[in-house]
């Protein structure tokens, strides 16, 4: 009756021969075995798992069938206890249904470490839900691997960020993980660069180095020199994430549709990486801003090349200085000093009253050229 | 974004910014309170704080210890007008403040004054970024 049973559940018979021979249940009566397999079933039935999960569940951990129910739900309870939801609790289950052997103490003492550390209850869970596993990590290599973290550098936060982002480090050795950093360090990145870089792409610490360059190849493919890649991340690591990276070749082919070339694109976003984080939208919203300020199509790129930070530059903030620029007749000057544009005009715009014959190109000398020519210092310009 | 919208920021700008850097979902109005007091304490215009925060929305959302040590590096070095500096490229609030000690000591060696290299902070620092 008992093997009918099961095979109705989708049981096969070695999975059958494997739960009976189980200790203690091969000393149980059948009628009993039955009883309880029954009572199991209806009360998993009844929170959403399946047969399969139950044949998964119960060939992984036999002695699930010997606990009563009430033995599960106070398990079950002591997770809602610590604010996580029934339904992630029966998935944690099912992924590794050990949990429900631990004893409650266990599970307190893995919360207690993990506030130790600092981590919030929120980022606990987060860990737990989608790495059970770690329930049963033995504590003190939860704390070594936080204090492996900290030795390298990292600040607390980026290790919370990081545990809550793959809590599955806490599974891998610390060599392991050291063996990665040492992989980063090869390829040219110094200590802090590397925290900064595995801050926004945590994954970055568990694949294998030639998946990330794998990742980046995408970078090379469009015409980037691994030289430049490794510049780009070291000025703006979070192009890392998947965020920035699913969206770089439409801010390539919006560059591209803006008129700059794949070798011009290459050189500006390797000037200024910060483009590439740019919405599409945002970058053709300001070149087309110049163009309605009166300047070129060809103009604009040419600014742009000579100064690819006007591209991220707020556009009030072009504007007063073009609105400023043009009373002194220099619009011309700026299409081929676009660097100008960059420089900030309240401080220029106090140079003026030094300015003979003019000449108001000098407005954008540096400090030591107009002390040069007008015998005056930044000290007292800002001082009037 | 309460703070943000009442400094002057439009919706659209604070869009981008989030676009940019997502975090700044994240933040709450006394952390961005706290960047623009940073920011006004340098002597930065309403205007300068806004070029600043619209072209690096990373300053939002940087570390105010990291951002307070380059402020030091600078003032340290002999560079008064902070507001002109980081008006006129705003990424180095994002950079790493060793490097201003680095790039002092490199050009010292090549020879170059004190005041040519502030020349250089000032004018041509989009170098670093």
């Amino acid at each position: 009756m008992l093997d009918e049973y099961m095979k109705e559940i989708g049981y096969s018979t070695e999975q059958i021969e494997l739960i009976e021979d189980s200790y203690p249940l091969k000393s149980y009566a059948e009628s009993t075995l039955l009883y309880c397999m029954k009572n199991l079933v209806n009360y998993l039935h009844r929170n959403t798992f399946d047969n399969s999960d139950i044949i998964s569940i119960t060939t992984t951990i036999p002695q699930i069938i010997s606990m009563s129910i009430e033995e599960i739900k106070i398990k079950i309870t002591e997770f809602i206890d610590h604010s996580i939801s029934k339904i992630n609790i029966y998935q944690m289950i099912k992924e590794y249904p050990y949990i429900i052997e631990m004893s409650i103490q266990r599970i307190r003492n893995k919360y207690q470490i993990f506030e130790e550390l600092g981590f919030t209850l929120s980022s606990t869970n987060n860990i737990f839900i989608h790495c059970p596993s770690i329930l049963n990590v033995d504590p003190s290599s939860i704390r070594n691997h936080y204090q492996f973290f900290k030795d390298y550098g990292y600040k607390q936060d980026e290790i919370h960020t990081i545990f809550e982002t793959i809590p599955q480090l806490f599974l891998l050795s610390t060599t392991k993980i050291q063996k990665r950093l040492e992989e980063y360090s090869a390829i040219g990145f110094k200590k802090d660069e590397i925290v900064k870089i595995t801050y926004y792409l945590p994954e970055g610490l568990i694949i294998e180095k030639e998946e990330i360059m794998n990742r980046l190849k995408f970078m090379g493919d469009y015409g980037y020199q691994l030289n430049d890649i490794i510049t780009i991340i070291k000025s703006v690591p979070m192009i890392l994430s998947d965020y920035f990276t699913s969206s770089l070749e439409e801010k390539w082919l919006v560059l591209e549709e803006i008129g700059f070339s794949k070798d011009d694109v290459v050189s500006i976003t390797k000037q200024n990486p910060y483009l590439l984080l740019y919405s599409k939208e945002l970058l053709k919203d300001n070149y087309t801003h110049f163009v309605k300020r009166g300047f070129y199509h060809k103009e604009v790129l040419e600014m742009i090349k000579d100064t690819p930070l006007l591209l991220g530059f707020h556009k009030n903030n072009i504007d007063k200085k073009l609105d400023a620029y043009k009373d002194f007749g220099l619009f011309d000057y700026i299409k081929n000093h676009s660097s100008c544009l960059l420089y900030s005009l309240n401080y220029i715009l106090k140079r003026k009253k030094y300015i003979k014959n003019n000449e108001w190109e000098d407005l954008f000398l540096n400090d030591v050229d107009f002390h040069k020519k007008y015998k005056v210092t930044r000290k007292q310009i800002i001082g009037g | 974004m309460d703070k943000l919208i009442r400094f002057g920021f439009s919706i659209d700008e604070i869009n981008n910014m989030m676009n940019s850097n997502p975090e700044i979902n994240d933040i709450s109005d006394n952390d961005v309170s706290e960047i623009i007091n940073i920011l006004k304490g340098i002597d930065c215009s309403k205007d300068q704080i806004m070029n600043i925060l619209v072209t690096n929305p990373f300053v939002l959302t940087g570390e105010i210890t990291e951002i307070k040590k380059i402020i030091v590096k600078f003032l340290d070095f002999g560079i008064e007008d902070l507001a002109f500096l980081f008006d006129t490229n705003p990424f180095l609030l994002n950079i790493n403040y060793k490097e201003i000690d680095s790039t002092i000591k490199r050009k010292t060696k090549m020879g170059e004054s004190i005041d040519e290299i502030k020349d250089f902070f000032y004018y041509e620092s989009s170098q670093m970024i």
